[in-house]
């Protein structure tokens, strides 16, 4: 624990190393830094106010003689409360309860508040009045009495027992009084004055004990919140009335007392708890153990002595919980979208280790998505995000701990040998729970349920983010879409937190004699799609609807059902099926994905990046078999100007699809992974991607044969449409062939390479999304020169015409001399030091987005 | 009576040993010692008094009543003993451990009887659980609801309820 610190901005304590020095002690130039709620690798902490803490150390001490505070147990406590927790914002801790009201003050970003200082909130609930100046505030009758009538008005001497008549019996009375008093001790105030109204006998309960109003202090009673002495000898029920009179006449620092009191009552059990329980309420440590077999087994490592305890592997993720073989995981309703494994064993000994870990956030979720661990990654890796730690050699890893939400992956931590323990990465908070509230009851089963008969579709519209349903669309056999309210009445349909901060306006309808036959709602943003490409067994394509989003000659969506799993992936919008599908057999994959869209203007988040609607989506196989969906509205070839292309390679498969969309354009992406290829290529781009990212296709020079040997390039072949290059193939010596793009053109053009002639330099002429020429330029032997070769369309008929060109040099002075001689070069670039060219690249979206591959020369 | 002392205690270190009760329905039960002596009344009759083989007997308490208090007792055998008046000094909440609750799923016969017997025998924690059960019946009910579960019947007249209901009042606001 740090001392007394003081929060000067944002996320940021200032506070002195020394637990029991504070801020005003050292002065501020002496304090350290430390980041609020955010764990992270640097230096990091969470803040618990001082006031807070004060009270829960009184709560925790409350009625135990002699308590001395064990303040490091206690924070420990805390800590692993807090950090199991999650944060909202980094700013405020979910625990479930609602902060009595606070919300109101606190913002969670922008803006701080201004301190109102006559609020309770901002009281200081340890500034309240001593108890002996509260039991001298009390007013009222009772000075100087032992005991103490309860309900005596002023001046009724007499007493309630003289003025009602001959109680009957009833079944307390056979307790004793004291037995009586002892059930009281354990009802509150209000409780003992309803009781007296039930009959005589209990009326006549006038006259509490001393240690009836000394029970309302201790823990669990309604006063619990002062922790006076409850050794002391006074006169607790004056106490006891004074205490409820301040709170009634709202004392702030009482009121904020009661209030923190309250909050701090979960973490105290637990802090409670966790001296009881060995484990703490924070989990388990769990230690593995190899059992027969090969699989190892997970053994609760508290377990010490007695029976180890197996973890048990959760099944599904449907409620039930079943165990199941280690080799089958999550093999019921849940589909395994992609997985690979990956060694904890570094290839070849290294000096240190790194182990990075990649976040991704997806509307309000944020999870773990990649680690970069020893031999490479696994997962998607954003390298922004990636946060990383060194791992000296000398250590290994002996553990994994993982910590999951319903989200996913939020949390991983790698223990090594030597009982040296690093986190990499922290629980992440997730949203809360918002409350479930129907705006409005959508019937669609219509009067007496008759409509249920047609009822063949409920459509739910959802976006990505915290609200994330914003339509429910019901369709019946007969046609109709409809939604209806009673006469009269209003229906909203939108968010609900657009309904609580909604502005109404009124639209008129004129003339009056229309009606409302639709609606239409607008979302700004993107929404993502995503379905796997693996084991898929039959492809449907569903197409636009006239008067929605999509037109009735785009493809809207892609339903794919998959091999051994009953739920299938959509991709895009499903609005008409298409009579077309696709059916795939179990041993076969999606080759290639080749999507045509038509242009219907730039984007507005990335300037200068075209946008369009799909319209044809052509799939192929590993069988060479192959399909193309398009709308049979949509008569004419697709253009070739947006075509995107995505392939499987040797190096990398095709393993899902990606369909990002909003209300007016369509981005579909193949996602590829790296197959487990120990040859694999790893090739660096010049020039390198830039945002908006596009995927890119590679041609090699060298192509490596399945018996490791090298071939090279013999002949370079392009094809063209309309004078610009649409497909590239390289043809290697033992005759294999790579190609990308369409080859499948009319015109096409070959050059031929010397055989072992080294391909050194590379240039590229374009037009904004065509590729029009590319030139290779070759090393000769002794004798020879340089040569160029070149693929492009260029006659004295239909001269080559282009914007720039690009150029991939051997050395740095012929960089120069290009620089120099060609004034319409967009690019002129040098090959990365002790790198050779290997190949050419071209973006999967567009073509003309040409660049050079290099590798590290192999000393 | 040193003989005695040994004497017991070999018998403590072989068997449990067995103690007899007689109720007063006249039933004989037996209970090991261990449990037993969860009732401060009873281990403080064995400490006063020499062992006898003799049946002791329990005027307060029916043979019904006693199995419950056994049961009770036994469940709770490993429970740390209660160290005497401190320990309501700190905690009075009515939250009752799962087990306590179904044992006290019992009729209100039962249930009062249960108090009286752990009353008579002292048995610390056997009267906490019963007198939170009964507050757990009254807490947060009204007059009425209160009168229906404990079958009571309301004997005011309407003055009177006024006059209780006023005074609650006066009580209220103090």
């Amino acid at each position: 624990m740090t001392g007394l610190g003081i929060v000067r901005c944002r996320n940021r304590l200032y506070a002195p190393l020394d637990d029991d020095r504070s801020y005003v002690d050292v002065g501020i130039e002496a304090l350290e830094e430390w980041r609020l709620c955010g764990p992270s690798g640097s230096r990091w902490c969470f803040g618990f106010h001082n006031s807070c803490w004060k009270v829960l150390l009184l709560r925790l001490g409350h009625g135990q003689k002699d308590y001395i505070p064990n303040e490091l147990t206690i924070a420990t406590s805390v800590f692993h409360q807090l950090y199991c927790t999650p944060c909202i914002d980094a700013s405020w801790f979910q625990f479930g309860h609602y902060y009595q009201g606070a919300a109101q003050t606190h913002v969670s970003s922008g803006r701080i508040k201004p301190v109102g200082l006559g609020s309770p909130f901002y009281a200081d609930p340890n500034a309240i009045p001593s108890a002996d100046d509260l039991e001298a505030s009390a007013t009222g009758a009772g000075r100087n009495e032992k005991r103490h009538p309860v309900p005596y008005p002023e001046g009724v001497r007499t007493g309630t027992r003289g003025k009602l008549g001959p109680p009957q019996r009833h079944v307390f009375d056979r307790l004793s009084p004291e037995l009586r008093l002892e059930i009281f001790t354990y009802l509150s105030f209000p409780d003992v004055l309803r009781t007296r109204l039930v009959c005589r006998g209990l009326a006549l309960i006038t006259n509490l004990p001393q240690s009836y109003w000394r029970s309302r202090f201790l823990l669990g009673q309604e006063a619990d919140f002062l922790f006076p002495r409850l050794t002391s000898a006074r006169d607790w029920s004056r106490l006891f009335f004074a205490t409820r009179a301040s709170l009634r006449a709202k004392l702030p620092p009482l009121v904020n007392r009661r209030r923190t009191r309250q909050l701090l009552e979960p973490i105290a059990a637990l802090v409670e708890l966790a001296t009881v329980s060995r484990t703490g309420p924070h989990g388990s440590v769990m230690d593995s153990r190899q059992i027969q077999g090969s699989h190892p087994l997970l053994e609760d490592g508290q377990s010490a002595g007695k029976q180890p305890r197996s973890m048990e592997m959760a099944g599904s993720f449907s409620g039930q919980i079943s165990s199941v073989g280690m080799d089958s995981p999550l093999n019921e309703g849940c589909r395994v979208l992609y997985h690979r494994s990956q060694s904890l064993m570094p290839p070849y000994p290294q000096p240190s280790q790194r182990i990075g870990v990649s976040i991704v956030q997806i509307g309000a979720r944020r999870f773990v998505s990649e680690i970069n661990v020893l031999s490479g990654p696994v997962g998607y890796c954003t390298p922004t995000s990636e946060t990383s730690i060194e791992m000296p050699s000398t250590l290994h890893i002996k553990a994994l701990c993982v910590a999951f939400c319903s989200e996913g992956l939020t949390g991983i931590k790698f223990l090594f040998t030597e009982h040296e323990e690093l986190t990499l990465t922290t629980l992440l908070p997730s949203l809360p729970p918002r409350h479930f509230e129907p705006l409005t009851n959508i019937d669609f089963g219509g009067p007496r349920g008759l409509l249920l008969g047609s009822l063949t579709r409920l459509a739910f519209h959802m976006a990505s983010g915290p609200h994330p349903l914003i339509g429910i669309e019901i369709f019946y056999s007969d046609g109709k879409e409809s939604v209806s309210t009673n006469y009269e009445r209003a229906a909203t349909f939108a968010p609900l937190h657009y309904c609580l901060n909604a502005t109404i306006e009124p639209v008129r309808i004129s003339p009056p004699s229309n009606i409302v036959t639709g609606f239409v709602a607008l979302w700004e943003g993107n929404y993502q799609t995503y379905a796997s490409l693996r084991n898929v067994r039959q492809i449907w394509a569903s197409r636009g609807v006239r008067g929605r989003s999509r037109a009735s000659n785009c493809i809207s969506g892609l339903k794919l059902e998959y091999h051994g799993h009953a739920s299938p992936g959509v991709v895009g919008q499903w609005m008409e099926e298409l009579d077309d599908r696709f059916e795939l057999s179990p041993d076969e994959e999606v080759q290639s994905l080749i999507i045509w869209l038509t242009p219907i203007g730039f984007s507005n988040e990335c300037p200068g990046m075209e946008v369009g609607q799909a319209v044809a989506i052509h799939i192929k196989t590993t069988h060479s078999r192959s399909v193309t969906f398009r709308s049979p509205e949509f008569h004419s070839l697709p253009p070739r100007r947006q075509q995107y292309q995505y392939h499987s390679t040797s190096d990398e498969k095709l393993t899902a699809i990606s369909w990002i969309l909003n209300e007016s354009s369509d981005l579909i992406r193949g996602a590829r992974s790296a197959n487990a290829n120990p040859r694999q290529r790893r090739s660096i781009l010049v020039p390198e991607q830039q945002a908006p990212f596009d995927q890119v296709q590679k041609l090699y020079f060298e192509a490596q044969s399945d018996n490791d040997r090298r071939e090279t390039i013999v002949t370079a072949e392009a094809y063209f449409h309309n004078q610009t290059i649409v497909g590239l193939a390289f043809v290697y010596t033992s005759g294999t062939r790579a190609s990308i793009g369409d080859v499948n053109t009319d015109a096409s053009q070959r050059i031929h390479f010397e055989p072992d002639a080294g391909v050194i330099g590379l240039s590229a002429a374009v037009t904004a999304r065509e590729l029009v020429a590319v030139e290779f330029e070759v090393a000769g032997n002794e004798e020879t020169r340089h040569t160029k070769l070149t693929l492009s369309i260029d006659d004295a008929v239909h001269p080559v015409k282009y914007d720039w060109r690009d150029v991939w040099c051997k050395e740095d002075i012929s960089a120069e001399s290009y620089q120099r001689l060609l004034e319409c070069n967009r690019g002129v670039y040098k090959a990365p030091s002790k790198s050779r060219l290997v190949g050419v690249y071209v973006g999967c979206e567009n073509i003309a987005r040409v660049g050079a591959l290099y590798e590290p020369e192999l000393s | 009576m040193s003989e005695q002392t040994e004497q017991n205690a070999q018998v403590e270190q072989s068997a449990p040993q067995i103690l007899t009760f007689c109720t007063n329905d006249n039933a004989i039960l037996e209970v090991e010692r261990d449990v037993a002596e969860r009732s401060v009344l009873i281990r403080h009759l064995l400490e006063d008094l020499p062992a006898s083989g003799q049946a002791i007997p329990l005027q307060m308490v029916n043979e019904a009543v006693m199995k419950k208090v056994i049961e009770w007792c036994r469940h709770h055998q490993k429970d740390p003993p209660s160290t005497g008046d401190d320990d309501d000094s700190r905690r009075k909440t009515t939250d009752i451990e799962e087990w306590d609750q179904k044992f006290m799923q019992v009729d209100q016969e039962m249930l009062f009887e249960i108090i009286l017997a752990a009353n008579f025998l002292d048995i610390k924690g056997l009267l906490d659980v019963g007198c939170k059960t009964v507050a757990n019946m009254i807490k947060g009910k009204s007059p009425e609801e209160i009168r229906k579960t404990f079958n009571i019947q309301n004997d005011f007249t309407p003055e009177e309820e006024d006059q209780i209901r006023r005074e609650n009042e006066w009580a209220e606001d103090r």
